[in-house]
């Protein structure tokens, strides 16, 4: 570790906190030791189409926003989007910013430029969103991570950028 | 590829490849209008894309949200709405959760009726 890097907050023990001060049962996280599995990425990066998933509440005006109770649906936004067309929900975290701003949470001018630069090959046509503080570990990993990859897939996604909240 | 502001949590649930991003949460692609920082942290996730070898590593990066890190003192600490922190950018971490809801919460109430509208 870097020595110059200040500590990152420690969100697991601030939740444990958080979930003693409110008289709740202790946070039971859901932790994987196993090693993480790998994909090599077979194209250039400049030959890749990047996918984008965020779960930072984002749907496009027109569409239903998310609720707050372990919602599992995902939105589906062009990602030729202009910012001010995107809205964010989110009971977890401070919205201020990436409700000004969309970009905080799901990077689209930044990788829209770097499709029109060459750095990369392609953004799909269409970004997921949802929102994270589903109390279903299961339900996460059964029922929406399977069809947000199918999505994926069918976009025909070399690589993918998540970005969690 | 996983960008995260959140390590512990990254590291716990092992994504495979993952830039951690040491900004507040909801802020993990870059700050607010800063368009070369989302730039620095996109081009990061998608160079460590490329050069990332082992399964589970996490490639910090040295951008700082401010120049001290009061901020992280107050991150999802329960008892800060006591403290009269009201959410901002310049309390990027005050408390702003929202009651859970089965209800859709929208921005604003005319996000709404475009809704209602493109589903008529």
């Amino acid at each position: 570790m870097d020595d110059r890097i200040p500590d990152p907050v420690d969100y697991l023990a601030r939740s444990r906190e958080r979930y003693d001060a409110l008289g709740y049962p202790p946070y039971r996280w859901a932790l994987d030791a196993s090693t993480p599995p790998w994909s090599d990425l077979v194209k250039p990066l400049n030959a890749c189409r990047l996918g984008l998933v965020s779960s930072g509440g984002v749907y496009a005006c027109g569409q239903e926003a998310f609720h707050f109770r372990d919602d599992i649906s995902f939105r589906l936004i062009p990602t030729d989007s202009p910012a001010n067309d995107l809205r964010v929900t989110h009971f977890a975290y401070n919205t201020v910013d990436a409700r000004r701003d969309p970009n905080c949470v799901l990077p689209l001018d930044a990788l829209r430029n770097a499709a029109v630069s060459g750095l990369i090959g392609s953004i799909a046509p269409e970004a997921l969103s949802f929102v994270g503080g589903i109390y279903s570990s299961r339900r996460c990993r059964d029922v929406l991570a399977p069809r947000i990859v199918e999505h994926l897939v069918a976009q025909e996604c070399d690589a993918v950028l998540l970005v969690p909240v | 590829m996983c960008l995260s502001s959140a390590l512990s949590i990254t590291t716990g649930v092992g994504a495979p490849r993952a830039v951690f991003v040491d900004y507040p949460l909801g802020r993990t692609a870059g700050k607010p209008f800063d368009t070369a920082d989302q730039a620095d942290i996109v081009g990061h996730a998608l160079d460590a894309l490329v050069t990332m070898t082992e399964p589970g590593s996490v490639r910090r990066l040295t951008s700082r949200w401010s120049n001290d890190d009061a901020w992280k003192d107050r991150a999802q600490r329960s008892g800060w709405v006591v403290d009269g922190l009201q959410p901002s950018t310049a309390n990027p971490e005050a408390d702003d959760r929202s009651e859970r809801s089965d209800q859709p919460q929208w921005q604003s109430d005319d996000d709404r009726i475009a809704w209602e509208f493109a589903t008529r």
